[in-house]
């Protein structure tokens, strides 16, 4: 994954005890702790409260760490990943909620004096009608799988993974493989489902 | 590429391994293997590597097989690294919240720590300590390493001690004062940013004032930013560059208070984009011509919106320097980001538009009609928008619409313009009344009175707008107002008939007035909202005085 320039510095001085340090790495990192959780959660709430605290457990952890050993990421992504299992552990379940269909705006007449206004022809790649379609595939995975890819797709690498899940390379090489191919399949048959 | 199908080859043995080592296959040789091997089966792994790269090369059928799986991670990889992105837009930020939270364990922690210290010093003073006894423990940051309580608890103990701290207060009878900084966040010329919870809301109690001094020549010869507490009456440089510019804006303070959103304009024609904070100092993360570089945008804590007027907006991750989305829109003007929506204005910056950025076919849609020489203002929930301006029957006055462009009505008839919102979210104005300038608050609806809340928010003023003035009017420009969120505090830009001009502050609880800096002839102030930036890495600067640096530039 890649990570922020100057890392380790401001690891080492986070563990060390300056706010301003560990600011800077909630600023890198919130959002991307939030984007996991919630593609895990697809709960707004529980995404928010689950990032709160999986920062607040890393602050209140770090001054016990080794600034110059610890791999922040990896680290930061396996709290994260520990307090969304205590979550599922306490709930008993998980709630996979469907994404509703994308809002359709009706046709618009720009036709006021001197609007110039015009709307390319390129868009933003298809995501909210895939989004689902991802959604879905990544619902009929098992959590290890869904993590595996996701953090994959974060650039995060095998050594990476394997630290954040605490599993051997070997198990994260077979995870991810077999993730790959399932996720492929499903997304062909549901793609292909209308689903 | 030539394609070659697989089921056209041979099977070949090897082929599961190659697809599950695909990413090793992918790396050097000399950057697979991991220092240190924690599992026997890594150890494996390494071997079957090794063998699967010298197969590789007689191999067609793996081959192949490894040229589709490496299609498949990347087009996996793409998709959902772009879900990710989409995901990471339907949650807004908990920066802020993060970082009250640790403010206040840290609190806590050196309250803490202070009251074991005191403790064990009360004891030492009764109990002098002899030689050869064991010393006290160190005390440590306790609360940091207390187990985490659970978090609804944690937060709930929060407002449960804000709520005893808010009766103790006023008890005292300094509500008021302390309220001041209890505030929501805010900033004036990019969007109002979600109130999430109480916590959200505390520590905006600084306004940042931007300096630039022209020459006559029109080049800016560098530009000094300062925040304004008003707890302490203290004014703050926080920067100051001497570099030649053509320009610079402050485009907005970030959703969590913590940075500023700037750009340059430098003599080479080069625009960059800026963020500043006290602790990081000022980082610039893009740059554009200044022929195709708009204004800027703040769309959470860590990602902006700029704006490319050849029909582009850019949405960037400042930390990183990376652009993470780009989407085909001509626009006048980037407005405010509410999510999912972004608002903005067209080339005559005269129309209001909005489009879902999270849509798959990003589609604008016209929410206001011609409405010149206006600035639009969206509700702190993001449902209303507010201008002031004439309506479809010619009247004067503020006019509200839905936020999707829905029921327009009448607010308010008469002049005034918009400033900010009150802490109960009703929208403030600034209206002239005989020679004075009035902040007054509007109704929820068009029947409920407006109440004036400070008869004489600028003494003596004549404009707000710049030397020049017309007998009778006060000119007033949005531009030279930031009301601080919770519509308690006030900082205005006034010029007066003497050619002077200053910065004036209001308390619009207590109802007092001051003048907090006055400011060269040549002086270009910008007003972008208020912040709470922590101000322990800078210098404080006298209250109603200029930096040494800033007098040199206006010398």
């Amino acid at each position: 994954m890649k990570a922020l320039d100057d890392e380790t510095q401001l690891t080492i001085a986070a563990c060390q005890g300056s706010v301003e340090a560990f600011e800077a790495l909630v600023l890198h990192y919130e959002p991307r702790i939030r984007r996991m959780l919630y593609s895990l959660t697809q709960d707004r709430l529980l995404t928010q409260d689950l990032c709160q605290e999986t920062f607040l457990a890393a602050y209140r952890a770090l001054p016990r760490m080794k600034g110059e050993e610890l791999h922040f990421a990896p680290w930061l992504y396996r709290i994260a990943l520990n307090q969304l299992r205590s979550e599922w552990r306490r709930r008993k379940h998980v709630t996979w909620v469907p994404f509703s269909p994308p809002q359709v705006s009706g046709e618009e007449a720009f036709d006021e004096p001197g609007e110039d206004y015009l709307v390319g022809p390129e868009h933003f790649e298809e995501q909210v009608g895939q989004r689902d379609l991802i959604q879905r595939v990544l619902a009929r995975l098992p959590e290890a799988s869904v993590a595996c890819l996701l953090l994959d797709a974060e650039g995060f690498s095998y050594r990476e993974i394997a630290e954040t899940l605490q599993d051997s390379l070997s198990a994260v090489r077979s995870r991810l493989s077999r993730a790959r191919q399932a996720f492929q399949q499903l997304y062909t048959k549901l793609e292909q489902e209308g689903c | 590429m030539k394609y070659v199908d697989i089921r056209d080859l041979p099977p070949c043995a090897f082929s599961p391994q190659c697809l599950r080592l695909v990413d090793d296959l992918d790396m050097p040789p000399e950057a697979s293997p991991p220092a240190r091997m924690a599992y026997i089966e890594d150890l494996q792994d390494e071997r079957k590597l090794r063998q699967i790269r010298s197969h590789l090369l007689s191999c067609p059928t793996c081959s192949a097989v490894l040229a589709e799986a490496r299609h498949m991670r990347t087009q996996q990889r793409m998709m959902l690294y772009h879900f990710l992105l989409a995901n990471e837009r339907q949650v807004p930020s908990t920066s802020g919240a993060i970082f009250e939270a640790i403010q206040h364990e840290k609190a806590s922690g050196e309250k803490n720590a202070s009251q074991q210290a005191s403790s064990h010093a009360q004891i030492l003073t009764i109990f002098p300590r002899t030689i050869g006894e064991e010393a006290p423990p160190k005390t440590e940051r306790t609360s940091l390493h207390a187990r985490a309580p659970h978090r609804h608890n944690f937060f709930q103990n929060l407002l449960t001690l804000a709520t005893v701290a808010a009766v103790i207060l006023a008890a005292a009878g300094l509500l008021n004062r302390f309220s001041a900084s209890n505030r929501p966040a805010q900033s004036p010329g990019s969007q109002p940013p979600e109130q999430h919870s109480a916590l959200d809301s505390y520590g905006w109690n600084s306004v940042l004032v931007g300096l630039t001094v022209l020459t006559a020549s029109g080049i800016v010869r560098g530009f000094t930013f300062y925040t304004y507490y008003t707890t302490g009456d203290q004014l703050t440089e926080l920067m100051s560059s001497q570099q030649e510019l053509v320009n610079m804006d402050m485009e907005g303070i970030s959703q969590d208070g913590q940075s500023l959103l700037y750009d340059v304009t430098l003599p080479d024609q080069q625009k960059t984009y800026a963020t500043f904070s006290p602790s990081t100092g000022p980082h610039n993360f893009y740059q554009l011509n200044a022929g195709t570089g708009g204004n800027a945008i703040w769309m959470d804590a860590s990602h902006i919106l700029v704006q490319n007027i050849e029909g582009k907006v850019l949405e960037l991750e400042a930390a990183t320097k990376t652009l993470q989305h780009s989407w085909s829109i001509k626009t006048g003007r980037l407005m405010f980001y509410h999510q999912p929506f972004l608002y903005f204005t067209g080339a005559q910056e005269s129309v209001l538009y909005r489009v879902n950025l999270v849509e798959a076919n990003a589609t604008p849609q016209r929410i206001t009609g011609f409405v010149p020489d206006t600035r639009f203002w969206l509700s702190k929930d993001g449902s209303t928008l507010f201008y002031s301006n004439k309506g479809p029957e010619n009247i004067q006055g503020i006019y509200a619409l839905d936020s999707d462009g829905s029921h327009l009505r009448l607010l308010h008839r008469g002049p005034g313009i918009p400033i900010g919102y009150a802490e109960d979210n009703a929208l403030m104005l600034l209206a002239q009344a005989g020679h004075e300038v009035q902040v007054i608050q509007l109704g929820a609806t068009s029947t409920e009175q407006p109440r004036v809340v400070f008869p004489n928010a600028a003494p003596g003023a004549t404009s707000l707008c710049g030397p020049e003035s017309v007998a009778a009017i006060i000119p007033l420009c949005d531009q030279s107002v930031a009301l601080a969120p919770d519509g308690h505090d006030l900082l205005l830009h006034t010029y007066y008939p003497d050619g002077t001009n200053s910065l004036v502050y209001d308390n619009l609880i207590t109802g007092t007035s001051r003048t907090i800096l006055n400011l060269p002839d040549n002086a270009h102030v910008q007003l972008p909202g208020w912040s709470r930036m922590s101000i322990n890495s800078v210098t404080p600067t006298a209250p109603a005085s200029l930096s040494d640096e800033a007098i040199l530039m206006c010398a």
